[in-house]
């Protein structure tokens, strides 16, 4: 693998630098008191890492037939066997473009919690470095450590600048992610040291790297079954799956909206990519007989997240469900034994993101401008904020998966790819897609159309400037891979056969007929 | 042999003692005044552990003891003065807010 | 052959939308000419493109790779046959005096340019419908019409309840998509591909086994109830109403809901594979037909009694499908797309001449007032009626005559019940149409307005589809079934082109008996009426309650799922998941604040706790033996 220039590091550090420098005194709030430094710094920060990563990426596939496959490694805690070990392929790179898409998105978006100040960029920059090392970590400890870190600044701006219940609902968050990766954190230590204890007496036998860790082949059936059932549930809550969702609601209610547009996007995703990242190649033989368990639970999720979005009146608690409702799908895909539905949950999951944080934004704007939060005290909103209609129209029928947009296309895969495997789970997983039109056309057709209502404050102030640009960037986003989808698809199904070839299951047999 | 057992039990009466005062009792001063106790028992059953084996070990533990003890005492006391400043008291009952 | 014409025939109104909707405002005038013009190129392609075809054979072009990647193939491709061509003619030609015409239907309204970049959108999205090469493309055109009849119905969105026609048409849509998908699923793993061309051919079709067969064939027709307005999922189209009638005519008549039947002409193999299959299209489509048109006998509002015929017309092409007769079901497409738009469009002057007035008890005598209108509703009528020369009668008759020769074993018991239900579906049909005719054209005004008739860029589309709907079938008769051998299986038909005077004036006997008994009620005795009325009372409440079919989705699905709904969110969710993790939390907190009570905050129980651990320590690891 090659080494990359410049060092896959940067995409860290580059964020990680610009949080500290939102610290410096020249963002403080005498010399800065709206904000607009510090905004401009975090976004000119933010697109710089996106210029890095589209370089890294361009620069390793400009060769014909390359394959995206960049790495960085340096000893980190040589006498454990940690390493400091980065790693970007195609599976890596589409999780890390989302990142830094929807980290710029929410920095520039204009509408921040009113007291923050260079704090709220500072914060989202670190958020960033972190959430991009755990998609480049490929050191079972390193990617634990930022697994781990990413909640901090999250946690943080909850804090900050939640709702009314923000302690309440941020405490929560922390407990359940952190009862999962306590057992995460507990099978990591032991797959270390069964690894170690094969060479008794040297201490350099040590390792937490992915790929040394999965060569060996440490585990017996049994083994794998718990080590995999820990790995599991640390990601089910992240995701999260039903019934390991408690903390969502809560989180998305309280948290600030560019905060649960952040959380939403990219902190969930995490849980799907480690799903194939990690358990796949540590674990393959329980992801073989766990599949039509783990399939069930997407399929479930989709189902009852739908439902229960159905019963949703606040806007952001309908969001909230129905992302797991539609993570759902990339669960059931990443289940279902085939690269083409594997594929497709990556693509899905990259496409949800760009989605939801739309979704969230959006409504944000709405709700902090009318002062509501639940449908039933808004309506006819397209006449006085027809810009803000549009773009929403759009992300609403992008959410459904219409084709030509970016979500068909991974829907499309995951529910083909899948059905070979779990016809059952994925018919169940289809009622979800009916259901699906039903809550997200209802949540439009009661804030969008209708008439207004005498409720209504209509402060009147659309999406426009900076915003209107974003959202136009996102939408084009959403169209393009829906349209032209065949970049990412190859970029990402390069990285997936790689990770699901201890299956070996591939889908190219597919004139063989319908194989149970 | 006889000698050693006075001295040691002499040393584990004093240590008990000092123990007990300071599980039992309240003032501030008195377990300080125990806490010494105690560290003097220790002190002379390092002598007649030192005098028993025959090497000076034993007694140049001993000076580190006081000198630290004489150490101690200064910080104790006034740590005692400045609880008493703020509470008015130095019942340790009376300054419990670190408790849960 | 690869074309890149094929490309404009659907990028041409895609452009058109775009444009009218970034414009805006500032094209209020000329949206609808751009639009129209749109559509006019696109016409203009598929014409030069089919006069092509006979020596070409077909036309294709790649769009974009789109699902490629790995070792799957699922590009992006359009493709032009006969059959494709067939539909193109009807959804440019058609969708292009639907546009002229909503020119002048819509020129008081201030969203005009938001109206016609849907409509345009819809146009191109119903091409790549019937130009999609693999069943993939096809969902991207089948979706895409849908998107833009929910945006369609609920145009006038201020009104909450057209706004939910819409969100009804779409979900009831989604759930005919939804087998959609699944056809696509074991099509896929069984073929190996999804290319239509692929799944033309018998060998492919062989490897899919006999079980799967099945699912693959229901799972189409699934789709096909879900946008052509099929039991059980009708009741989205007489909601549909609530758009502006241009809509109602070109999407809710003459193209989009049409969809179905061309999906059943263009996968008949798939549909064929188990001849179950095409018995449970028959039955449906011919419950579906009966219903509705006796529905259609009751209602008032002029536009809901266009829509139970429309649902009662593709019950008919259904009914066709069903019996293997794909050829007619396509003319009659062709046929009632005619008709049917004059019809509507007729009907839209009419609503526009009386002032947004759709209920026919407000209208009468309207005849002298809009002849122009009047003429073309009326020929119209004829047609659909089924009386020759016009066209409506030479695809009825078609798919009446081809009822017995079916050669499916399911069926064949059948044929008397099948034949005497369709019969009497087409006496219905006269009878209904003409009352609707006389209730709007004859006899006295009855409303309060000033009925005027319409501008010419309105009624010059209405004659035109006027003088198609009289002369189209007649002259497309005896070329349309030939023409489409190719991409369609050859039916066995008999000389039914040429029946001879005899057969004629025989075949037109059902129509007229509706005809007379319409004019004997309506028209000359109103007393029969009442004696009728009484008769048949309990049908006559069947068909006012529209035969209950909303009332029962609302007990049988919708309170249901609400409930369900509730139940999950409420209870569920709030009681079992969240509360679980709450209890988890205070479980764990109550646990904390028990051992929080061995510190009391006192030296001395801190300092036994020490002693006590260090004698512990000392016990068990101090080597002191």
């Amino acid at each position: 693998m090659p080494i990359a220039w410049p060092p896959l590091s940067s995409l860290i550090i580059i964020p990680a630098v610009g949080a500290l420098g939102c610290c410096a005194p020249f963002f403080s709030k005498k010399m800065d008191p709206n904000g607009k430094l510090s905004r401009l710094w975090s976004i000119g920060i933010a697109i710089l890492t996106l210029v890095v990563l589209a370089a890294l990426a361009r620069g390793a596939t400009i060769a014909p037939g390359s394959v995206l496959a960049l790495e960085e490694a340096r000893s980190w805690i040589p006498s454990l066997g940690i390493s400091y070990h980065l790693e970007l392929d195609g599976l890596s790179f589409a999780f890390c473009l989302l990142t830094a898409i929807i980290s710029l998105a929410v920095i520039a978006w204009s509408a921040k919690p009113q007291s923050a100040g260079a704090g709220w960029y500072s914060l989202l920059l670190l958020g960033e470095a972190l959430v991009m090392g755990a998609f480049l970590a490929t050191d079972l400890v390193l990617f634990y450590v930022f697994f781990e870190a990413m909640l901090l600044p999250v946690l943080g701006a909850m804090a900050l600048w939640g709702g009314p219940k923000r302690l309440n609902a941020a405490l929560k968050f922390l407990v359940y992610t952190m009862a999962g990766s306590a057992l995460m954190f507990l099978s990591i230590l032991y797959l270390g040291w069964l690894g170690n204890s094969s060479a008794p007496g040297v201490v350099d036998a040590f390792s937490f790297e992915i790929t040394n860790l999965a060569s060996k082949r440490l585990l017996n059936n049994s083994q794998e079954m718990i080590l995999g059932i820990a790995f599991l549930l640390a990601f089910a809550i992240k995701t999260p799956i039903v019934p390991f969702h408690g903390w969502l609601p809560d989180t998305y209610r309280e948290a600030p909206h560019g905060v649960a547009a952040f959380t939403a996007a990219l902190l969930g995703k995490v849980g799907i990519y480690a799903i194939l990242r990690f358990m796949w190649p540590l674990f393959p033989t329980f992801m073989v007989e766990a599949g039509p368990y783990i399939a069930a639970l997407g399929a479930v999720s989709v189902v009852f997240g739908a439902l229960v979005a159905m019963a949703q009146r606040d806007i952001r608690s309908l969001l909230a469900y129905s992302s797991i409702s539609h993570l759902g799908f990339c669960v059931l895909g990443l289940a279902s034994l085939s690269s083409m539905a594997m594929t497709g949950s990556i693509f899905l999951a990259f496409s949800h993101g760009i989605i939801t944080a739309a979704l969230f934004l959006t409504f944000g704007m709405i709700i902090d401008r009318q002062g509501v939060r639940d449908f039933d005290s808004l309506g006819g909103l397209a006449k006085v904020v027809p810009v803000s209609a549009f773009f929403l129209m759009v992300f609403s029928v992008a959410a459904v998966a219409l084709p030509l947009t970016s979500s068909f296309v991974g829907e499309f895969l995951i529910l083909m790819g899948s059905w070979k495997a779990f016809p059952q789970w994925t018919s169940l997983a289809l009622i979800g897609v009916v259901l699906g039109a039903v809550y997200t056309l209802t949540a439009y057709l009661k804030t969008m159309f209708g008439g207004m209502r005498a409720s209504t404050p209509a402060l009147g102030r659309d999406i426009r400037g900076c915003d209107a640009m974003i959202l136009t960037a996102l939408a084009a986003i959403v169209v393009a891979l829906g349209v032209f989808p065949g970049r990412l698809l190859d970029t990402i199904s390069s990285a997936v056969p790689m990770q699901a070839a201890g299956s070996e299951v591939a889908d190219n047999n597919l004139g063989q007929g319908f194989v149970r | 042999m006889e000698p050693v057992i006075s001295y040691i039990g002499l040393s584990a009466l004093l240590f008990t003692i000092g123990g007990i005062g300071l599980c039992l009792r309240r003032n501030a001063i008195v377990l300080f005044m125990c806490v010494e106790m105690m560290l003097n028992a220790v002190n002379l059953a390092f002598v007649t552990f030192s005098k028993l084996v025959g090497n000076l070990d034993g007694q140049v533990a001993v000076f580190f003891v006081m000198v630290i003890a004489a150490a101690e005492s200064a910080i104790g006391l006034a740590i005692i003065l400045s609880v008493f400043r703020s509470v008015a008291s130095i019942e340790t009952t009376d300054s419990a807010e670190l408790k849960w | 052959m690869n074309d890149s014409r094929l490309a404009l025939v659907v990028l041409a109104p895609l452009i058109g939308a775009v444009l009218t909707y970034i414009l805006g405002k500032s094209s209020q005038k000329i949206s609808g000419v751009i639009a129209s013009a749109a559509v006019i190129v696109s016409f203009l392609c598929v014409g030069s493109l089919w006069a092509e075809l006979p020596t070409a054979g077909s036309f294709g072009v790649t769009l974009s790779s789109w699902l490629s990647f790995g070792g799957i193939s699922l590009p992006l491709e359009l493709y032009f046959d006969k059959l494709s061509a067939v539909m193109c003619l009807v959804v440019t030609g058609i969708g292009a005096l639907i546009h002229i015409y909503s020119i002048g239907y819509m020129a008081e309204d201030e969203s005009r340019p938001r109206f016609f970049s849907y409509l345009n959108l819809f146009i191109a999205a119903m091409l790549v419908l019937v130009l999609g090469k693999s069943l993939p493309t096809i969902f991207i055109g089948w979706e895409g019409v849908g998107l833009c009849s929910y945006l369609l119905i609920g145009f006038w969105y201020t009104n909450p309840e057209f706004a939910s026609a819409g969100r009804k048409a779409f979900v009831m849509n989604r759930i005919g998509d939804v087998g959609f998908i699944v056809a696509m699923a074991v099509l896929y793993h069984s073929c190996g591909s999804l290319d239509i061309t692929v799944l033309g051919k018998p060998e492919i079709l062989a490897r899919i086994p006999a079980e799967l067969g099945f699912i693959a064939g229901i799972a189409l027709f699934v789709a096909a109830t879900g946008k052509s307005a099929q039991l059980p999922l009708f009741t989205w189209l007489p909601d549909a109403m609530a758009g502006p009638t241009p809509v109602s005519a070109l999407i809710h008549a003459a193209t989009m809901v049409t969809a179905g039947v061309y999906l059943m002409a263009r996968m008949h193999g798939v549909v064929e594979l188990d001849s179950a299959v095409p018995a449970v299209i028959l039955w449906t489509a011919l419950a579906t037909s009966a219903i509705a048109a006796i529905i259609a006998m009751s209602q008032n509002d002029i536009k809901k009694v266009l829509a139970y015929s429309t649902v009662s017309q593709l019950g008919f092409m259904f009914i066709a499908v069903g019996v293997g007769a794909y050829g007619f079901a396509l003319f009659h497409v062709v046929t009632h797309a005619f008709f049917k738009a004059c019809l509507f469009l007729s009907a839209g002057s009419v609503i526009h001449g009386c002032h947004h007035e759709q209920d026919m008890r407000r209208m009468g005598g309207l005849a002298k007032s809009m002849p122009l209108t009047c003429f073309a509703y009326g020929v119209s009528t004829i047609a659909i009626a089924g009386i020759p020369p016009f066209s409506g009668y030479f695809s009825k008759h078609g798919i009446l005559d081809a009822i017995p020769l079916t050669g499916n074993s399911y069926l064949q018991p059948w044929l008397g019940v099948i034949g005497l239900i369709a019969t009497g579906i087409t006496v219905l049909t006269a009878f209904y149409m003409f009352r609707s005719f006389i209730l709007t054209f004859m006899g006295e005004y009855r409303g309060h307005e000033h009925p005027h008739e319409a501008p010419m860029v309105m009624t010059a589309p209405v004659l035109m589809l006027a003088v198609l709907a009289v002369v189209g079938g007649a002259f497309l008769s005896p070329i349309f079934l030939p023409y489409l051998t190719g991409p369609l299986p050859k039916v066995a038909h008999h000389a039914a082109t040429h029946p001879g005077i005899l057969g004629y004036i025989l075949g037109s006997l059902p129509a007229l008996v509706g005809i007379a008994a319409a004019f004997w009620l309506f028209l000359i005795s109103p007393a029969a009426k009442e004696f009728f009325r009484k008769v048949f009372l309990p049908v006559g409440k069947l068909s006012e309650g529209k035969f209950f079919v909303d009332e029962i989705y609302e007990i049988s699905v919708l309170t249901p799922l609400q409930k369900v709904s509730n139940v999950s969110g409420r209870i569920i969710d709030q009681s079992f998941f969240l509360g679980g993790g709450e209890a988890l939390g205070k479980i764990s907190r109550a646990l904390g604040e028990l051992t929080a009570r061995v510190t009391t905050g006192q030296v001395g129980t801190y300092v036994l706790f020490m002693f006590c651990a260090a004698a512990l320590f000392v016990y068990f690891f101090l080597p002191v033996r």
